[in-house]
């Protein structure tokens, strides 16, 4: 029966039974998200305890970051390897994900436990409907490799599962875990492809604030930043102009694993060389979508740089223009990049102002999302709009952590404080103070874009 | 600045030829029959009924069919113990043996980009 008709007569059949009107059950996408959303958070695949959420936290943008980890008690099942004696060894790095958020991978094989491994970040998994396509096929994970099987998004779970959810490490399928099923697959697709931005950002944009606006000129300026080509309209992909309509993500050798002084290596922990894509690698990672970058740091995939303005430094030394990318520049333009410090703010300014642009329409979306025209259970409403909040935090914090736009930062700090008092009300009066919540954040888009 | 803007769009063409890979490392914990969008699609599964080791190739029965199956040197070999509830390993074409349960990931031209091998018990 097709889901409008059941729709019409499970509506129906309500009414006759209360005598009055009934909201209709979600429709079958919204419910495919919804499962993928719970398998997401809950579902341990009998393993060690992990879930999917244990690494890409709500609270934290999908991503993990060591000020999110202090929060974190020691059972937690990020610390696994702290109190399961068959993971002790050659599992994770307990000190390097408490203080670097730094994930063990055995991206080149699991032949050699104890030297052969990457430590890696946990990268975000927002936005990915705009970034994960390429010529090629589907880029996952930090080197576009990161999916078994076709290499396609359905398919990370499964690799996912055995690297880092087994009891042991011998991983066994049916013993160590359980592999998820096709329709767990389809369901935690539904769910990723759900998050975050759905669509590109179209730069320019009219913004109001005067740094913003200069550093979004330098990144767009394919003499000055140079960033547009390879992060086109501050996304993941490449300028279609530069690269082909369809080029869409691309794998570059930018030189970050030749950064002198990364916090990992620093540490004295063994640390192996990461090669990037390919077994063995060829030293290339994906590129990363920018938009949401300036609450999800730190950033690149070896975690080594803590904040924005640092990374967009980055471009300006020597590891990158002596890179294999770097030097394509230089090749392509007649130079590489040279930034002074007050563009490399601007340049930052305007990341943190479209990562705040973005918060706020998410944040707006969920809030919306939690009064929809089908039926909602208490526990899903009360998640979107847990999820609103920390969204406005974070477009809060990213603005504040700079000085920018001060105003906007009130009316987010007020549309916080409504969120949080609709989190403890109840019906109408909570729907009220969703919808006062909305218009403060409507209030601090306006100061920050026409 | 135009000629400049042309020489950088010229120049980064070049560099595009990536090619996606899917990831090889956790491929050999998984068993045969359950890749993810590869099992059922794009590979055979049946019984080893020849082995050529000189010319590195194979024939494999499935459903009373027999197709072969071309190695290459970047063919990778798993050998598959999920049955016997012990730990996979990686293999080599030495190991194919006739008579064995064989799931074979082939490309468009008929190479194997993997074979998973079950383990006798």
């Amino acid at each position: 029966m097709p889901w409008k008709t059941r729709t019409i007569l499970g509506v129906l059949a309500a009414t006759a039974v209360t005598g009055c009107e009934t909201l209709p059950p979600p429709p079958p996408d919204v419910v495919l998200v919804q499962t993928g959303e719970q398998i997401f958070f809950n579902e341990t695949f009998s393993g060690n305890g992990r879930t999917c959420g244990t690494c890409h936290r709500a609270e934290d943008n999908f991503a993990l970051s060591p000020a999110f980890i202090a929060t974190l008690g020691p059972d937690d099942a990020l610390f696994v390897s702290e109190t399961n004696p068959d993971l002790a060894n050659n599992f994770e790095n307990a000190r390097l994900i408490r203080e670097f958020a730094m994930i063990l991978e055995n991206q080149d094989g699991f032949d050699d436990l104890a030297n052969n491994f990457n430590m890696r970040g946990v990268p975000h998994t927002l936005a990915l409907r705009t970034s994960i396509e390429s010529a090629a096929g589907p880029q996952t994970g930090w080197s576009g490799d990161g999916s078994p099987g076709d290499g396609s998004l359905r398919s990370f779970a499964v690799g996912a599962v055995i690297q880092h959810f087994p009891q042991t490490t011998n991983r066994v399928a049916g013993v160590d875990f359980r592999l998820p099923t096709d329709a767990e697959l389809d369901a935690l697709e539904a769910f990723q492809l759900s998050l975050g931005r759905q669509e590109e950002l179209p730069l320019p944009l009219p913004l109001k604030g005067i740094v913003a606006a200069r550093g979004q000129e330098i990144f767009i300026d394919r003499a000055q930043g140079k960033c547009n080509a390879c992060h086109f309209n501050a996304g993941a992909n490449g300028d279609p102009a530069i690269f082909g309509p369809t080029a869409g993500n691309l794998n570059f050798n930018t030189g970050v694993e030749d950064l002198p002084d990364q916090p990992a290596d620093l540490s004295g922990e063994l640390v192996p060389p990461d090669d990037g894509l390919g077994t063995p690698g060829v030293g290339e990672f994906n590129t990363p979508v920018l938009v949401e970058s300036a609450d999800t740091g730190p950033f690149f995939h070896n975690n080594s740089v803590e904040t924005i303005e640092g990374a967009v430094a980055f471009y300006n030394g020597d590891a990158f223009n002596n890179s294999p990318a770097g030097a394509l520049l230089i090749g392509a333009t007649g130079s590489g990049i040279n930034l002074d410090a007050t563009q490399v703010v601007a340049v930052a300014a305007f990341l943190r102002v479209i990562n705040a642009l973005e918060n706020i329409r998410e944040s707006d979306s969920l809030l919306e999302s939690a009064y929809p025209d089908y039926r909602l259970t208490d526990t899903q409403r009360a998640n979107l709009i847990r999820r609103a909040g920390f969204e406005i935090e974070d477009a809060r914090q990213v603005l504040t952590g700079a000085g920018l736009h001060p105003i906007a930062a009130a009316h987010l700090e007020e549309a916080q404080t409504l969120v949080e008092r609709a989190q403890a009300s109840s019906g109408g009066q909570a729907k009220r103070l969703v919808n006062d919540a909305a218009a403060e954040l409507e209030r601090a888009r306006v100061r920050m874009v026409d | 600045m135009k000629r400049t803007a042309t020489v950088f769009l010229g120049t980064l063409f070049l560099i595009i030829g990536n090619t996606a890979l899917p990831q090889q490392a956790t491929e050999v914990y998984i068993p045969i029959g359950q890749s993810p969008g590869v099992s059922g699609r794009d590979s055979i599964i049946g019984s080893i009924s020849t082995v050529d080791h000189e010319r590195y190739r194979m024939m494999i029965s499935v459903a009373g069919e027999t197709k072969m199956v071309t190695m290459t040197p970047a063919t990778r070999y798993y050998l598959d113990k999920t049955r016997a509830r012990k730990q996979n390993k990686t293999s080599s074409f030495e190991d194919c043996k006739v008579g064995q349960r064989i799931e074979a990931y082939v490309d468009d031209d008929g190479n194997a980009v993997w074979v998973k091998i079950e383990a006798p018990d």
